[in-house]
């Protein structure tokens, strides 16, 4: 984590509330302006009622009433205001940024995934938005009404009498120099914090996601005992970081008493020797609070700017990782005459640390033929199906998909959407969204008539089943529907996929985790699915083999076909 | 999660019960805040002395008072520092325990819950709502015993100096703290309606991400994020609620800064004229009447702060009460394993649903497990055969029935001594994000590194280990993503073998392994089997045919016990099953080497 904030990381922070900066900056600097001139007004109060008091004269009790009086009720409507504005704005700001950050997270590049954990994005998402929110409803806030206050602290004492504001800057100084002192270090002990935090957070999730094995194996007391060493290590780091709060506090509350006391010395010692009026004594005792304050917890309010500082950068970093691109590699063709409908031409694929995965393979599935994919695991085989779903780009060779006027107009294109477009996938567990069946379904077509889903639930042969259950097709199907077994996830996954009607076919070892008796309904659902369509399966079951028209066993990245006689 | 509906004293004596053990820390603090209360008053005093003084004249007298002022100053800025730290120690070490408490509850939680709920959306809650409670702790609980006490004295202190001129400089009080309670009522159910909308927010996060393939291949960029987007509006409504209420807040406490502040300089201007009282009195009583105004400023936050912990806190009050699994950790009787002991478990009678309303999952399941033999259970998918390992495992509780695990009924066992005797390889194979030696040794925590080579080569995961980056060393990433399903599952089995537990139960152990990998596990467990009661879920033939005994399960029921011949020869269900079996081997192209 960096250290220190640059430049970049305030334009990355304000840029959040680009569209909004007018009204924004109208709230904030509204706001800090009416609370600051409320401490000023009293200051001017006390000088009045002071003179008003020693020099017998109730023209000066006038004007504390009056100024009183429109202090309250003016403050009072322009706070309620500024304040509210401020906050929607800020409020709107953040809605956007997250709106933004989930559009970009849903179109980063699969990798992003296997090296990032979805804890982690997900304490980005909440506690990152949550510290940069704090910078605009708060943390900004309190540095714009700190320089109200102090500055017009200052400028209200310049006029009252020079001599003193000279000597209350040079002791506010003093003031700042003692902040920095003891918040020195703060930043590091607060992202330190904030990382053992979100290692609590990981944990927390590790220990949910594998709770059969915590409860199977020994290995309760261990993750227990590895908890609460970080949660004692979280607490040290709370401890350091609130101790240096604690410091400030106490030494700001010396500072203020010791000055205000020592302008009263000050004071006396003039007022004494009958130089100054004691009204303008008081009043600048008063101020001093603004100027006390200013230089007090300017450095902490600013330094409080360093979280959500890091916050917008990280979240920038993830606005910045790059998408998916969208033009993929996968050249889709569109012709009567061409019936080689998946030509993969001396592909290479190597991961980022480049261990070879595929060598030079060159594969060819025909309009409506059924290609079986085999070999060991570990040996590309996924890597092929993602190539073809585009997501993963290749670097060396030509993939082609041919289709037969499946879309007019068009001759040839490479866009990532429209290959999705005409491509279904069965991975061996099927993955279900949170929410309905219905829904779960109709993700094979958005806007799917009622019938439609129905329809292609009959023909998964998940109808019935669906039928049995308490809430029907608005049964929820739980996180990743774990409320379902294997066997009916799969056949709601292939409802999706029938909905869809893609012309070509998927599978990763669609039915290797089902027994053979819902094997055998799996069967039929694929069956209808794949009938008429051209067909990629990876399957290690000799069994599968038979309904192949062709089978490409890859072993150490390179393909070897096995082209069977049609009978 | 059920709805529990805490009383204000309810949710106090479960605060109190994680204060108790820090309270010492609570006390020193609040002890501090008294002594801060005192010297506020004294400083008020001398602040009257020192401005009497210097308009008199008297410099002897002067110099004296503000020498003791500035050892008074001194003085308390210690005490104020101190009453920080105690505060520190007591909020940081509760809420400590709090999160401990929280992480371990949820390690004994049902898997029934877990299962119910999503993992991110725990965590993110607990998250939140542990932060709520440490602000609480630390700023909000003390304040609530500092502020009204400060009140009280300083108000005695001015009435004492006097009391026309502070009853109608504090008349607004009563007022201000009705408007207080009137504007904060709401809060506690927005705080709420946000903390709920913050889950379900995680939930579609989660989803996105775990089921981020599916989502592109089928183009769902658009509709997920307008789900996303239609929660973030929500919960910008909700927010912009309570901005409401805030900004509504404030004026209403500038009035009340101010109004005490003007009523006392008109009075007292007046009372000063007329010589009823002097200017120092007059400064002393106004730095008094700070004393309370903060107080009138803070005590309506307060209440809308403790509202707010209601909410802010529930979520992880309710988490708490949700009922672990009955683990039974009175009982501390040994398990013995007896080889000449009639069986290893006893099914009697057993039924079991998932939900309290839904269709059986198993009927009236009777059978025997005898040591040292190896049993394959076999049916369809859905007739309930994963189920028995999770009653076996204590997993989930029978409905109706009684089991038997090492001759005596589960239920009066201690659950954590069973499992140590079960080593148990289920279908998902899970991985924790640590090293792959590590996640091997979970089965056996003080394992050597020999052991778990050996454990590895047995479940022929040595060699892909080897090939791995880092080998033993390489760090598996959250739910095994650089691992294929065939390594993850060697893997898993690795540290089964580890365990090396008496009872052995399998949940389909070679569905992601090829033909080679399948054949060599196959050899291991038959050599395992020889001292150890092993049960398989299996629909390979080969597996099934190694069994000393079958158990043929369907729809929730046992339809037949035996062995291969008997079953083939009086059972219609295996007959079925088996005939499928062969099916499926009959297309087998030509090369396929024979098993």
């Amino acid at each position: 984590m960096k250290k220190t904030s640059t430049l970049k990381d305030y334009i990355a922070l304000l840029q959040i509330i680009k569209p909004r900066t007018i009204p924004f900056v109208i709230g904030t600097v509204g706001h800090g302006a009416v609370s600051a001139s409320i401490y000023i007004m009293i200051g001017l109060i006390m000088k009045f009622m002071v003179d008003s008091a020693v020099k017998d004269n109730s023209r000066y009790l006038t004007y504390a009433i009056i100024l009183s009086l429109a202090t309250a009720v003016g403050a009072g409507i322009l706070l309620y205001a500024f304040n509210y504005l401020r906050n929607k704005c800020a409020k709107h700001a953040m809605a956007d940024l997250q709106k933004k950050v989930f559009t970009h997270i849903e179109h980063l590049p699969n990798r992003y995934f296997e090296k990032h954990h979805s804890g982690e994005v997900i304490s980005k998402l909440s506690n990152d938005i949550g510290s940069i929110e704090n910078a605009f409803t708060s943390n900004i806030y309190m540095i714009v009404f700190a320089v109200f206050f102090g500055m017009g602290s200052i400028v209200s004492m310049f006029i009252l009498d020079w001599r003193f504001a000279v000597l209350f800057i040079a002791i506010g100084a003093l003031t700042s120099y003692v902040n920095v002192f003891f918040s020195r270090n703060l930043r590091k002990i607060n992202d330190k914090l904030l990382e053992r935090l979100g290692k609590l957070t990981e944990k927390t999730i590790d220990l949910i996601s594998g709770i059969v094995l915590v409860k199977m194996f020994p290995i309760r007391k261990k993750f227990i005992q590895q908890y609460s060493d970080l949660s004692e290590d979280t607490f040290q780091s709370y401890k350091d970081s609130q101790r240096k709060n604690a410091g400030i506090e106490s030494m700001n509350f010396f500072i203020n008493w010791g000055t205000y006391v020592l302008t009263l010395v000050i004071g006396s010692i003039l007022f004494l020797s009958n130089s100054r009026e004691f009204g303008t004594i008081i009043a600048i005792g008063q101020l001093l609070n603004g100027v006390t304050f200013l230089f007090g917890s300017i450095n902490t309010f600013i330094g409080n700017l360093h979280a959500p500082l890091a916050a917008a950068s990280r979240i920038k970093a993830i606005l910045e990782e790059e998408t998916e691109h969208l033009n993929g590699s996968v050249v889709v063709r569109y012709a009567d005459n061409n019936n080689e409908c998946i030509v993969l031409k001396d592909v290479s694929f190597d991961y980022d640390d480049g261990t070879h995965v595929l060598d030079n393979i060159n594969m060819l599935v025909k309009q409506g033929e059924i290609a079986v994919l085999s070999g060991p695991s570990g040996s590309g085989k996924s890597t092929i199906i993602k190539i073809l779903t585009g997501l993963v780009p290749i670097k060396h060779g030509e993939v082609y998909v041919n289709l037969k006027q499946f879309k007019s107009g068009l001759s040839s294109e490479t866009s990532v959407l429209q290959l999705r477009n005409v491509i279904s996938y069965i991975p061996q567990n099927a993955f279900l969204f949170d929410t309905t069946i219905r829904e779960n379904i109709s993700f094979g077509r958005l806007g799917a008539t009622n019938d439609e889903i129905i329809m292609a639930a009959k023909e998964a042969h998940a109808h019935d089943f669906i039928m049995s259950l308490p809430d029907q097709y608005d049964t929820m199907v739980g996180s990743n529907g774990v409320l379902l077994s294997g066997g009916q996830k799969q056949r709601i996954a292939i409802a999706r996929c029938i909905l869809k009607n893609a012309p070509i076919i998927l599978m990763d070892e669609a039915t290797s985790s089902l027994d053979p008796e819902t094997e055998a309904v799996v069967q039929k659902a694929l069956a209808t699915l794949i009938e008429g369509k051209t067909v990629i399966t990876i399957t290690h079951k000799k069994e599968s083999y038979g309904a192949a028209d062709v089978i490409y066993t890859l072993a150490n990245g390179t393909l070897k076909e096995d082209r069977m006689v049609i009978s | 999660m059920k709805k529990t509906n805490y009383t204000e004293e309810g949710i106090a004596k479960w605060f109190y019960n994680y204060i108790k053990p820090h309270k010492i820390w609570l006390i020193g603090g609040i002890a501090l805040s008294l002594i801060i209360i005192f010297v506020e008053v004294v400083l008020a005093y001398y602040l009257k002395q020192i401005i009497d003084l210097a308009l008199e004249g008297e410099k002897g007298l002067f110099i004296q008072t503000v020498l003791y002022m500035a050892g008074i100053i001194l003085f308390s800025t210690a005490i104020i520092y101190f009453n920080r730290l105690f505060l520190i120690q007591f909020a940081g070490k509760t809420t400590k325990d709090i999160r401990v408490a929280v992480y371990s509850h949820l390690s004994n939680i049902s898997v029934k819950y877990i299962e119910k709920n999503n993992g991110s959306e725990i965590a993110a809650r607990q998250n939140s709502g542990i932060t709520s409670i440490e602000a609480f702790l630390r700023y909000q609980m003390p304040e609530l015993f500092f502020q009204p006490l400060r009140f009280l004295v300083a108000f005695a202190c001015m009435l004492y100096i006097d009391w026309k001129l502070t009853l109608l400089s504090s008349m607004l009080v009563p007022l201000a703290i009705f408007l207080g309670n009137k504007i904060s009522k709401p809060y506690g159910s927005y705080y709420n309606e946000l903390n709920e909308r913050q889950g379900s927010k995680g939930r579609i996060i989660q989803d996105a991400i775990s089921g981020l393939s599916i989502l592109k291949i089928f183009n769902l960029e658009g509709i997920f994020a307008q789900k996303h987007a239609s929660i973030i509006d929500q919960e910008v409504n909700t927010s912009l609620k309570i901005f409401k209420l805030n900004s509504l807040m404030e004026p209403v406490q500038v009035v009340l800064r101010l109004m005490p502040f003007v009523l006392c300089v008109i009075l007292g201007g007046y009372l000063i004229t007329q010589d009823v009282l002097t200017l120092g009195t007059l400064m002393a009583f106004l730095q008094l009447q700070n004393y309370i105004i903060e107080p009138m400023n803070k005590i309506p936050h307060l209440i809308r702060d403790v509202r707010g912990i209601e909410g802010a806190s529930s979520y992880i009050r309710e988490l708490l009460n949700e009922t672990i699994e009955n683990v039974n950790e009175t009982d501390s009787s040994e398990v013995h394993i007896d080889s000449s002991s009639e069986n290893v478990i006893k099914f009697n009678n057993v039924s079991f649903r998932y939900r309290d309303e839904g269709e059986p999952v198993l009927n009236n399941v009777t059978f025997d497990i005898a040591p040292n033999k190896m049993y394959a259970l076999v049916g369809a998918n859905g007739s309930g055969k994963s189920t028995i390992f999770k009653l076996i495992t204590g997993l989930y509780s029978v409905s109706h029935g009684s089991i038997e695990v090492f001759n005596r009924p589960l239920d009066e066992r201690n659950l954590n001594t069973i499992r140590q005797h079960i080593s148990l390889v289920s279908q998902d194979s899970h991985m924790f994000p640590m090293t792959v030696a590590e996640n091997i040794a979970i089965g056996l925590p003080e394992a050597s590194t020999e052991l778990i080579r050996n454990a590895a080569k047995m479940a022929n995961a040595h060699d892909f280990i080897m090939d791995l980056p880092n080998q033993y060393d390489t760090i598996v990433g959250q739910d095994g993503m650089n691992l294929s399903g065939g390594q993850k599952q060697r893997i898993s089995i690795a540290r089964a073998l580890l365990k090396n537990a008496p009872l052995i139960l399998l949940d389909e152990p070679t569905s992601a392994l090829d033909k080679s990998a399948e054949q060599s596990l196959q050899k291991e467990l038959d050599i395992l089997a020889d001292n150890r009661t092993v049960i398989v879920i299996a629909h390979s033939l080969s597996t099934i045919m190694k069994a000393d005994h079958i158990i043929v399960m369907n729809q929730g029921e046992v339809v037949g016990i035996g062995t291969h011949e008997e079953l083939l020869d009086n059972n219609l269900v295996y007959h079925q099953l088996y005939k499928n079996q062969i099916a499926s081997h009959d297309v087998a192209i030509p090369g396929d080497v024979a098993n």
